[in-house]
């Protein structure tokens, strides 16, 4: 019978087949940060129980380490940050984990140095305790993310147990029209889905339009899948995914290398396979977009304006709109282009690699970021940053008047106690614009890098397209 | 994990739907580390003003609802970040038991494995519970899982959904690692096969 990637790479992890469409699946890599490890590691420590895989599983510390200068030190935003980060350390070391945590020059956001070190493969089953765990899947992983009670299940076992998601196919159908980014194509999908169109539901991304992206592109459209509700994210591998991996520290080598390429190469869905659902999106019609309110879905293109509630029908609807313009402080009808904001982040595990940087670098150069404005570069990771300085990306920022930071999640989260001020508005290249989400009160308008930095530049968010 | 079964309480009726993980457990608590402690930081952005007072028009907040065990939420409950902070602070709260009609997948696998019922019901009757439980003399609910049933003098006896599997769960409030950990076997012989078949995939971190 023919059938998907996901059934594909599902059959093969099945250690045990359950009850209700569940399985026992084994785990093959496994990423754990420090925002979880602290309960998890403390639970398995409690049962008297050990790792049973310690090999598939690497430690790496993100979420709530501080992104200024670590010459001096580590500047912790309290004692419990400073556990947590000593905690993942002290725990893997013990477990014989390997972990990249502060003052190891790899160190960086989990989504970002899992790839980047070859530790996700085509076909792997992977998880981490963190939903943008999805992101694994622009490698044809099957990649998600879980809760802290499972983290520990797979400690102990190096299984999960799951059941069989739905199957949904988004067919990128042409080219992205020139300006038009893999942020903007996910933003417009998750426009079209909605915030639980994906729910219950694994992805496939297919299409011209997405064999085109390059990697990394591809992780920030598998990145927010999440956003869609969606359990994983996955494009099939080709032979850019196997340009990326090789030579990478933890892919295969030599002869195994070879025999692992020539799987990946018939790892896809059989052109014959049925999905439990189809969407189709017109590549020509992604065009750079912008979040106005509270949710990822509810966006706009960047020529658009805020929705106006009162013209809605349904009560329900109409509520939500309202209140998402309350907390972001918009008026309906206003143009997008004429929203001022007061700081600019460009980073997080969606858009925080380099050809991020190299984009935003491009509309930066030799502007200035505008009066009254703050805009900062927070690298994905240790790997990224030394690049950028090699391509001197950072004296371009710098010259600027962005902020050039160490790496971390920083304001994507604001757990490291990076955060906005209440009322503050934010044009950021992260994934969630939810209430509070960068801060209390602090309200964020998603966008691609090149978007963010045109935005730092003009002091209100406006069509890079249309930057003179 | 304490089994449950059949329960009783209060239901708080909060209609919003799309409520993610971020606003049930603001970022800033993230570093608590006692699970056991967090019902202070539950919904903390719309409990409390910005001036750090109650906010008295929050529905946990009012009588009798501050004593509520069940929650009513709109639609897409629990969406977001994976943070298992979630239902710990709904549990530290005391809420036993989720009706909705339709929970995020990480979110509603997080209740499974601590002890929170996520009730599944059809749009139709969630807007029937959700105005029974407006009434505050109406807002005593009965959560029966082993009928998968709900029960209120407003709403009457209906059903709700929920797989065998997790009902069980529940039912038995087994640990699931030991389960996992009976079949032992059955992994390790995995990990043999896999390893013939698909080699780069067990050569995980000790390769350098
Ligand atoms: S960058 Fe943001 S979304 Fe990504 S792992 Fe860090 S906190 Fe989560």
């Amino acid at each position: 019978m023919a059938k998907t990637l996901y059934e594909k790479i599902w059959d093969a992890h099945v250690v045990k087949p359950l009850s209700d469409d569940r399985a026992m699946l084994f785990v093959d890599r496994h990423l754990v940060h420090e925002g979880v490890a602290t309960y998890a590691f403390s639970g398995l420590r409690a049962h008297g129980r050990k790792v049973h895989r310690p090999d598939l599983t690497i430690g790496v510390a993100d979420h709530v380490v501080p992104t200024t200068p670590r010459i001096n030190g580590v500047a912790y935003e309290d004692e419990d940050a400073r556990k947590m980060v000593e905690d993942i350390e002290a725990y893997c070391r013990e477990a014989g984990i390997d972990v990249y945590s502060v003052g190891n020059r790899r160190q960086g956001i989990v989504h970002v140095i899992g790839p980047e070190l070859g530790f996700v493969l085509p076909g792997a089953l992977l998880v981490c305790g963190d939903s943008h765990t999805s992101t694994h899947g622009a490698f044809g992983a099957l990649a998600f993310g879980i809760g802290i009670s499972e983290v520990e299940h797979v400690l102990a076992t190096q299984t999960i147990v799951q059941r069989k998601s739905r199957s949904m196919r988004v067919n990128v159908k042409g080219e992205l029209p020139p300006g038009a980014t893999a942020k903007d194509l996910i933003l417009s999908i998750l426009h079209t889905i909605g915030v639980s169109g994906g729910t219950g539901h694994v992805i496939e991304y297919q299409g011209e339009a997405v064999r085109a992206l390059t990697m990394e592109q591809r992780m920030t459209l598998c990145n927010m899948s999440i956003e869609g509700g969606a359990r994983a994210g996955m494009v099939a591998p080709d032979e850019k995914t196997i340009a990326y991996l090789e030579g990478r520290k933890y892919a295969p080598k030599g002869e195994m290398w070879d025999r692992a390429v020539e799987h990946w190469r018939s790892l896809k869905s059989d052109p014959d396979a049925i999905f439990d659902r189809d969407v189709e999106i017109a590549g020509s019609d992604v065009m750079p977009f912008v979040t106005w309110g509270t949710n990822p879905g509810q966006s706009a293109p960047i020529g658009g304006r805020v929705p106006d509630p009162s013209s809605l029908d349904d009560e329900g609807e109409r509520a939500s709109i309202q209140s998402a313009l309350d907390y972001m402080g918009l008026q309906p009808g206003q143009a997008l282009a004429d929203i001022r904001i007061d700081h600019v982040f460009i980073g997080s595990c969606t858009n925080g690699r380099i050809e991020d940087l190299r984009a935003a670098a491009a509309v930066v150069r030799g502007r200035k970021v505008a009066e009254g404005t703050s805009a900062w570069i927070v690298p994905g990771s240790g790997a990224v940053k030394e690049q950028a300085e090699q391509e001197g990306l950072d004296r371009i920022f710098i010259e600027a008047g962005f902020d050039w930071r160490e790496p971390g999640c920083s304001m994507c989260l604001a757990m490291n106690g990076e955060r906005l001020n209440p009322g503050e508005r934010c044009a950021s290249t992260s994934n969630r614009n939810f209430e509070g989400r960068q801060g209390r009160g602090a309200r964020t308008h998603l966008m691609s890098p090149a978007m963010a930095a045109a935005a730092a530049v003009a002091g209100h968010l406006t069509d890079v397209r249309e930057l003179t | 994990m304490e089994p449950i079964s059949m329960h009783s309480g209060i239901a708080a009726p909060f209609p919003m739907s799309d409520v993610n993980t971020d606003l049930i457990y603001p970022q800033q608590f993230l570093r608590k580390p006692d699970r056991g402690a967090m019902a202070p930081f539950l919904f903390h952005g719309l409990r409390y003003r910005s001036d750090g007072t109650l906010n008295p028009d929050f529905i946990l907040n009012k009588e009798p609802y501050d004593e509520a065990t069940i929650l009513i939420a709109g639609r897409n409950f629990g969406s977001g970040s994976s943070r298992e902070h979630a239902p710990w602070a709904l549990k530290s709260f005391g809420i036993r038991c989720l009706i909705s009609s339709m929970f995020a997948d990480i979110f509603k696998a997080n209740c499974i494995n601590n002890g929170i019922v996520p009730a599944t019901v059809s749009e139709g009757l969630l807007t029937a519970c959700l105005h029974a439980a407006a009434n505050p003399q109406e807002s005593r609910f009965t959560v029966d899982l082993e009928r998968r049933e709900l029960r209120n003098r407003l709403v009457g006896t209906v059903p709700f959904e929920i797989s065998d599997s997790d009902r069980d769960r529940l039912l038995k409030g087994n640990d699931f690692i030991d389960d996992t950990l009976a079949q032992l076997p059955a992994i390790e012989n995995h990990e043999k096969v896999s390893a013939e078949a698909a080699p780069w995939l067990n050569l995980g971190a000790s390769v350098e």
